[in-house]
């Protein structure tokens, strides 16, 4: 009986969760409606009393904080995938001091070797200036194990002949890069470059850029910075709340990217009182630099938002002037399969890639408040 | 090794989906479990943060992903209410409001949320656990007994049970 009684007020507590009122399940089990009245009414009331909805920006927060995650987690996968050594040789800063703290060791080991006394028993008396070249044949294999390319140029002259081609391989210059180069990757992807706003307290923002570009990590300085959009293109900031416009994209190399450059020529405000103000830009360039940021995949399509945050950006200083200094949050957007090399034309793969992105959530994606530094 | 990086991009593509529908309905369990809304949306991000870094175990246990995330939001919860186990479960200070409320209406809202947790509070653990995940994130009493390893039968005893404690309890309230 009391089970039945459970299973009647859950059916009822489903309907109600469901949007129906407490009347309308009355009337299903007209048996059990005094009963049934007191505990559906208190759970109607009680939700009544807590009607907590989150808010709007505690969830875009939540988004974000999401996104962020699965691209750092993505860009941990991606950096642990890279083998050892490439990783290790790709990082100038990396290899360099540990190859000389290397050879310095091991020529204070090769120096102490040549002035340590001969006890007749270590190995490392045998290539000491003193010995003859013919009293070393038994030893040689140990001393081969130990020695290293820079002791073996020193003391070779006075080696035995048996020992010199023991040393040999050890010094082949394939054995150390002479100088590090980035990461080949050959591959390329596609990498679209589009701008946001959230609000602002003007009536107008008008955004002249000239250049988009973006950094690949690992790469030298300049020939790292990659072109996305080239030649001039206007917004209007405070219309992009809530949408998004196409700045344009390009093929580039697929890899990990950290840093995106964009030129800016020049930035008007206009004010709720219709007035037009030109915003001092203090440099042509502002660069945005995260600590990790984005990968573009080989074969697809990678969606990058500025959302430049147009009541942080736009300041009005004491004297009236107003001047552009952006603060801009990256939001990483969702990949698409870009055509296969059968499909020609670039009208066909325009309309492709258009289809494709239709249907992308705006998922993948990140979005952390940067500093702009200006060069 | 593909095949599993292809399962987790799956995962991973359900999780954020996932977020987008049921952000609320954690944020409300959270929300009715501790009686702090800006506290209850962030740890309610922090429990798909969460759930994305521990997908892994999500492919062992065989649950439904909603379900899941719940057991992680009741994990949060748990460690949350430890953390400020000398506080009380609500304190009225710390119920925040949004700014543009009318502060009449937020000084009603105040005292309406602080009576529910009160009485949620003279509940057993159990009981305000199927409260806030039945009523307040609409799951169904199924869901319930997954999220809770209970069977269905047992949550809605304890429903029953619980809804009962609550009327008495609101009811005592009240008259006093």
């Amino acid at each position: 009986m009391s089970n039945d009684f459970d299973k009647i007020l859950d059916d009822c507590l489903d309907r109600i969760n469901g949007g129906q009122s407490v009347e309308e399940c009355l009337k299903l089990y007209p048996a059990f409606a005094v009963e049934l009245e007191l505990l559906l009414r208190t759970i109607s009331d009680l939700q009544g009393e807590v009607a907590f909805v989150p808010s709007e920006m505690a969830k875009f927060k939540g988004r974000q904080q999401l996104l962020q995650e699965r691209v750092r987690l993505d860009a941990e996968r991606h950096t642990s995938k890279i083998p050892f050594l490439q990783r290790f040789f790709g990082q100038p800063k990396l290899w360099a001091p540990v190859a000389a703290a290397l050879i310095v060791i091991l020529i204070g080991f090769g120096l102490s070797s040549m002035f340590t006394p001969d006890d007749g028993d270590e190995p490392i008396a045998v290539v000491t200036p003193t010995d003859t070249p013919d009293s070393s044949p038994t030893v040689t294999p140990t001393i081969a194990s130990d020695a290293s390319p820079t002791t073996s140029t020193d003391i070779s002259p006075d080696v035995s002949p048996d020992m010199t081609p023991i040393f040999t391989p050890e010094i082949t210059p394939d054995t150390t890069p002479s100088t590090p180069g980035p990461i080949v990757i050959a591959s390329v992807g596609i990498l679209e470059m589009r701008v946001t706003d959230a609000w602002a307290d003007y009536s107008a923002i008008n955004v002249t850029i000239n250049s988009i570009e973006v950094h690949l990590a690992g790469s030298e300085d300049e020939a790292g910075w990659k072109t996305v959009v080239s030649g001039t293109r206007s917004f209007e900031l405070l219309a992009l709340q809530g949408i998004e416009d196409t700045l344009g994209s390009a093929k580039i190399e697929s890899g990990h990217y950290t840093q995106i450059r964009m030129g800016v020529v020049n930035c008007e405000v206009i004010t709720v009182d219709g007035q037009v103000h030109d915003a001092k830009v203090p440099s042509g360039k502002f660069k945005i630099v995260g600590s990790y940021w984005f990968n573009v995949e080989a074969d697809q399509k990678t969606i990058v938002t500025l959302d430049i945050v147009a009541k942080e950006s736009v300041h009005l200083t004491g004297n009236g002037q107003f001047i552009f200094s952006p603060t801009v949050k990256v939001l990483v957007g969702g990949l698409a399969k870009q055509p296969q090399n059968g499909e020609n034309g670039s009208q066909k793969k325009g309309k492709h890639l258009q289809q494709v992105e239709s249907v992308i959530p705006i998922a993948i994606a990140f979005s952390r408040k940067i500093g702009c530094r200006f060069i | 090794m593909a095949k599993m990086e292809i399962e987790r991009k799956k995962l991973e593509e359900m999780l954020v989906a996932l977020y987008e529908e049921s952000y609320d309905k954690v944020a409300r369990y959270i929300f009715i479990r501790i009686g702090n809304q800006q506290e209850a949306e962030d740890l309610a991000s922090e429990t798909f943060v969460r759930a994305l870094k521990s997908l892994n175990s999500y492919q062992e246990r065989g649950l439904p992903m909603e379900a899941w995330i719940f057991k992680i939001a009741h994990n949060i919860v748990v460690d949350y209410l430890r953390k400020v186990s000398k506080r009380q479960m609500v304190n009225l200070d710390e119920v925040t409001i949004a700014d543009d409320s009318n502060p009449e209406e937020a000084a009603v809202s105040n005292d309406q949320i602080a009576r529910v947790t009160k009485a949620l509070g003279g509940l057993s653990p159990s009981q305000r656990e199927v409260i806030a995940l039945r009523f307040f994130s609409g799951l169904s009493s199924t869901e319930c007994g997954k999220v809770m390893g209970r069977q269905p039968g047992a949550v809605r005893e304890m429903q029953s049970a619980a809804i009962k404690s609550l009327r008495h309890i609101l009811y005592k309230d009240t008259r006093s």
